[in-house]
């Protein structure tokens, strides 16, 4: 399975977007890793995941996330997941995940937890 | 896609619950098929490993989670630690050893734990103090083939949650699902370090090492055998790692008439072939090689790789052509070349008296034309000798008296002052007050003298000095007679000084090195011992210690 690229987006010095492909999973599951700990280290404080292309994410796709989270919480931020849709969503419940990660279902509700317009 | 797995799975009627479960599960096979596609190909180990630990923490909803490969003597990795969440910078097996006691307790439970019921286990005790120190939730040993290979360890869930018997179970299923091949990355690493072994040692040979497969083309090279295909083929991007020439085009018949069919045929035979002489011509030289083609079958014995190994013999051929000169000359039993060359040497002392004769007849200096005369006689004599004893390689005749270094030396640059080829050179001496007579062979030294000054005054004009400077100096030192020639000419390379007075050596372009050859019989005649300091382009001294 090919590499899905994941295109990145700085809105402002706080906030950065990270725009998925289709699918999330083992085979890209370390680009997603580098793209959040890149982001982390340049000290933007939320990082957005836009899941609009996002069609399936796997265990490894969830743990990259996971895996990162953290360290955004430590520092007073986050990272927010938004544009899931129903496939994606059902997948983060059945993994027990919805409470504990940040998810919003539009960029109105992302603008309100990071103070910034995302388009 | 969940939904589309489960309906290969189950068409069961299932609760809220069991669907989750269920479709936990599939998440769980999905994530395997995926570990095992990524393990199957060829591995960066490191992206691996950390997939199998993004596939727990996504799996197992918890942040953090390491692998410790405790077998790492036999992995050759720089690396036995992986981590990711807050595992990822802190090693937190740093203070573990997995011990025997431990690595039975292991083999005997191949299944996963909560750090609270390892606690209850006497031999992992200790194991389970430090994890719960480094707020490790579960551990699960990584065996394969009754071998522990490692443990991967799993942070709390999230929200401080309890993992489940069912998680248990799932996370030991798919750790022993993968644990195949972590093994494997033990071997893939093993052979990739062996492969770069072979390489290196491939490397660190001279002769050129090309292994064709038999379709021909050119698998592997060796640094040498890329040196001569980037020189024979320019336009070779000597960057590429592997180029996929077929045997035709490195050995093109417009360059190797008729070697492409001795290397075919070469190959057949299971046994190494040796052939001889492959010439090639590279950067206007032309080299000469020794060609070895043995055929290699792999283990299955259904495929044969070429190894063609090409020996260059280029400088022993030529050693040896100059050789064989030389001995049809010592065969022949003509020595024309030596004995034009001493020849030379004596007609321009005898040349340069007749200057000095005809100088003092002219300013009627009778007394001066007669002392010369005398000298000219002298040399003359000194002729006959050389002809008569036929100065050949094997035998000088030599006849020693009692005769002062002193006279030779002052005798010898009398003359060559008015010389040509010394008229424009400062030839300073320095010479002790108290140097004594010695047996020596007037002649031969006067040779030896009139050789090295012969090659100081050619020295300097092929290094177009402005100001020619030659400085022999006689001293005594110890028991021994020091003279030394110094010159400020084109200096002698490093390589050449050793072979100076040997074999038909010169670097002169229309030289035949006989002269010096000759001077190494002299030399030996009087046990004297020489010393030549000489950096290229900054002169040379020429130290000769004559025992008394």
């Amino acid at each position: 399975m090919a590499k899905e690229e994941l295109i990145k987006k700085t809105i402002n010095d706080e906030t950065a977007v990270i725009a998925t492909g289709k699918i999330l999973d083992n085979n890209n599951a370390f680009e997603m890793v580098s793209a959040i700990t890149e982001l982390q280290e340049k000290n933007f404080k939320y990082i957005v995941i836009d899941m609009n292309n996002l069609e399936f994410i796997s265990s490894a796709g969830v743990g990259s996330i996971l895996g990162t989270v953290e360290n955004s919480r430590e520092d007073g931020g986050d990272i927010i997941l938004c544009n899931l849709s129903q496939n994606v969503l059902h997948i983060f419940e059945v993994l027990d995940l919805v409470d504990f990660l940040t998810i919003k279902t539009s960029n109105e509700d992302v603008s309100k937890v990071c103070g910034v317009e995302i388009s | 896609m969940l939904h589309e797995l489960e309906n290969i799975v189950s068409d069961k009627e299932l609760t809220e619950e069991e669907r989750f479960e269920h479709q936990k599960k599939l998440l769980a096979l999905d994530a395997l098929s995926k570990l095992v596609g990524q393990f199957s190909a060829k591995p960066d180990i490191e992206n691996v490993l950390d997939s199998l630990l993004f596939t727990f923490s996504g799996q197992f909803a918890v942040t953090s989670a390491f692998i410790y490969l405790s077998n790492v003597n036999n992995l050759l990795m720089p690396e036995n630690y992986f981590g990711i969440g807050r595992y990822k910078s802190k090693d937190v097996t740093k203070y573990i050893s997995i011990d025997d006691v431990l690595t039975e307790f292991f083999l005997k439970h191949n299944k996963a734990f909560k750090i609270s019921d390892l606690k209850s286990f006497k031999e992992a005790e200790n194991l389970a103090t430090i994890f719960e120190m480094g707020e490790i939730a579960v551990v699960v040993p990584l065996i394969h083939n009754n071998n522990l290979l490692g443990i991967a360890g799993l942070s709390q869930k999230i929200n401080e949650r309890e993992i489940t018997e069912s998680e248990l179970r799932m996370l030991a299923t798919i750790s022993q699902s993968v644990t195949p091949f972590i093994s494997n990355i033990f071997l893939f690493s093993e052979l990739s370090n062996l492969n770069n072994w072979y390489h290196d040692i491939l490397n660190s040979v001279d002769q050129s090492v090309m292994v064709f497969d038999e379709q021909l083309t050119l698998r592997k090279v060796n640094n040498s055998a890329l040196d001569i295909i980037t020189c024979l083929k320019p336009d070779v991007n000597a960057d590429i790692a592997e180029f996929k020439f077929r045997m035709d085009e490195v050995f093109p018949e417009s360059h190797f008439k008729g070697w492409l069919k001795k290397i075919k045929i070469a190959s057949s035979s299971s046994d190494s072939v040796m052939l001889e002489n492959m010439v090639a011509k590279c950067n206007d030289e032309e080299l000469i090689f020794k060609v070895v083609v043995s055929s290699l079958t792999n283990g299955l014995g259904n495929r044969n790789d070429i190894v063609v190994t090409l020996i260059d013999i280029t400088n022993q051929v030529l050693s040896e052509h100059h050789l064989f000169e030389l001995e049809k000359f010592a065969d022949k039993g003509v020595m024309a070349s030596s004995i034009s060359h001493e020849l030379n040497n004596f007609l321009a002392l005898l040349s340069a008296g007749v200057e000095i004769a005809e100088m003092n007849i002219k300013k009627d200096k009778i007394d001066k034309t007669s002392e010369t005369l005398v000298k000219l006689k002298e040399h003359v004599h000194s002729m006959t000798r050389f002809t008569a004893g036929l100065m050949d390689f094997t035998r000088l005749n030599t006849k020693k008296e009692m005769v002062n270094l002193k006279i030779i030396v002052e005798d010898v640059l009398s003359f060559l002052n008015v010389h040509r080829k010394f008229k424009n050179l400062n030839i300073a001496t320095s010479i002790d007050d108290n140097i004594p007579d010695m047996l020596l062979d007037k002649d031969q030294i006067s040779q030896l003298l009139l050789n090295v000054l012969n090659n100081a005054a050619d020295a300097i004009k092929e290094a177009k000095r402005e100001t020619g400077e030659i400085v022999v100096k006689i001293i005594l030192e110890n028991k021994k007679v020091i003279l030394s020639i110094a010159d400020n000419g084109t200096g002698i390379d490093p390589e050449v000084k050793d072979k100076l007075f040997e074999a038909q050596f010169t670097t002169k372009k229309d030289g035949h090195g006989y002269g010096l050859v000759t001077c190494g019989k002299i030399i030996k005649n009087h046990d004297i011992i020489t010393e030549i300091d000489s950096i290229p382009n900054g002169g040379t001294n020429f130290k000769f210690s004559i025992p008394l």
